[in-house]
């Protein structure tokens, strides 16, 4: 019987062709795991629960939700986690162009910069409105 | 979509007829790029579609910050954009979103259970296990977000 060659083992460092990481890969695989929770909350306890057309809570029923502390740290963990995941995919598609290295570099500078951009406005974003609560 | 043979000359077409695991078949990305997948395995097709729907979650991410924004404005603003957004039209690009959360969702499941080595040379199955579940799912989610249209 014919036995499957193995893969060798990557080290956790080991930088792939056109600027891959196994350790790129493996974030994206922890968060992409952790937004299947998140993500599944986030959708039952927002749209899935409630009678309405469409889902769609009224301002009055946003301000409720998001005042919830429980509900409220869970949203703030997942735009964290859903913002790092989908910049990461971004990166790894973008990557597939060929740059070079200083072109990367400064890949991964904009994508830094665009992520703590988007987490500082999505926390500016619900913090405003859990105070109006 | 014709089917595309050995005759248009993609490398590894015999390979992957072969029984066995995937890794012996490898072809590498079409000279075409990775969004086109013609004459390859499933595997390819999942892939582009996965990135596809993964660009497409992305920019479903920030215009969803940037609806959200009208939450500052105040109520009377919100209210005026929940009933826009409660029209049939909003509601099928809602299922439109479903669908891309369930293929890119389930897809990752399925590469992050074969690329870990967890359950590797099964990604085929895994691919038409998740397809059913995922069908279900969204058939469901649609009767959810139409039904009461």
């Amino acid at each position: 019987m014919d036995v499957a060659p193995t893969r060798p083992r990557l080290s956790k460092h080991r930088l792939l062709p056109g600027g891959k990481s196994v350790r790129a890969w493996r974030w994206t695989v922890v968060t992409g795991a952790a937004l299947l929770v998140l993500l599944v909350v986030h959708m039952v306890a927002q749209h899935f629960v409630l009678s309405k057309v469409g889902g769609l809570r009224n301002y009055q029923q946003v301000l409720e939700y998001i005042g919830n502390p429980l509900i409220f740290t869970i949203e703030c963990f997942f735009l964290v986690t859903v913002t790092a995941h989908a910049l990461m995919g971004l990166r790894s598609v973008l990557l597939d162009m060929g740059f070079g290295a200083r072109a990367r570099r400064r890949l991964d500078v904009g994508l830094w910069l665009l992520g703590v951009a988007t987490v500082a406005y999505g926390f500016f974003l619900v913090g405003t409105l859990a105070s109006r609560a | 979509m014709s089917q595309t043979t050995s005759a248009d000359g993609l490398p590894g077409l015999e390979e992957r007829a072969q029984r066995g695991p995937v890794l012996r078949k490898g072809i590498g990305v079409a000279p075409s790029g990775w969004f086109d997948p013609r004459g390859r395995a499933i595997g390819s097709w999942a892939f582009a579609a996965n990135r596809i729907t993964g660009l497409g979650l992305v920019f479903y991410l920030y215009l969803h910050l940037g609806v959200l924004s009208i939450l500052l404005v105040g109520k009377s603003g919100w209210n005026d954009f929940v009933a826009l957004a409660t029209n049939i039209v909003f509601l099928g690009l809602d299922v439109l979103l479903l669908f891309g959360v369930l293929f890119h969702g389930l897809n990752g499941v399925r590469v992050a259970l074969v690329g870990t080595g967890i359950v590797p040379d099964r990604q085929k199955a895994l691919f038409w296990a998740f397809s059913v579940i995922g069908t279900l799912t969204l058939a469901y989610g649609a009767f959810r977000i139409l039904g009461r249209a």
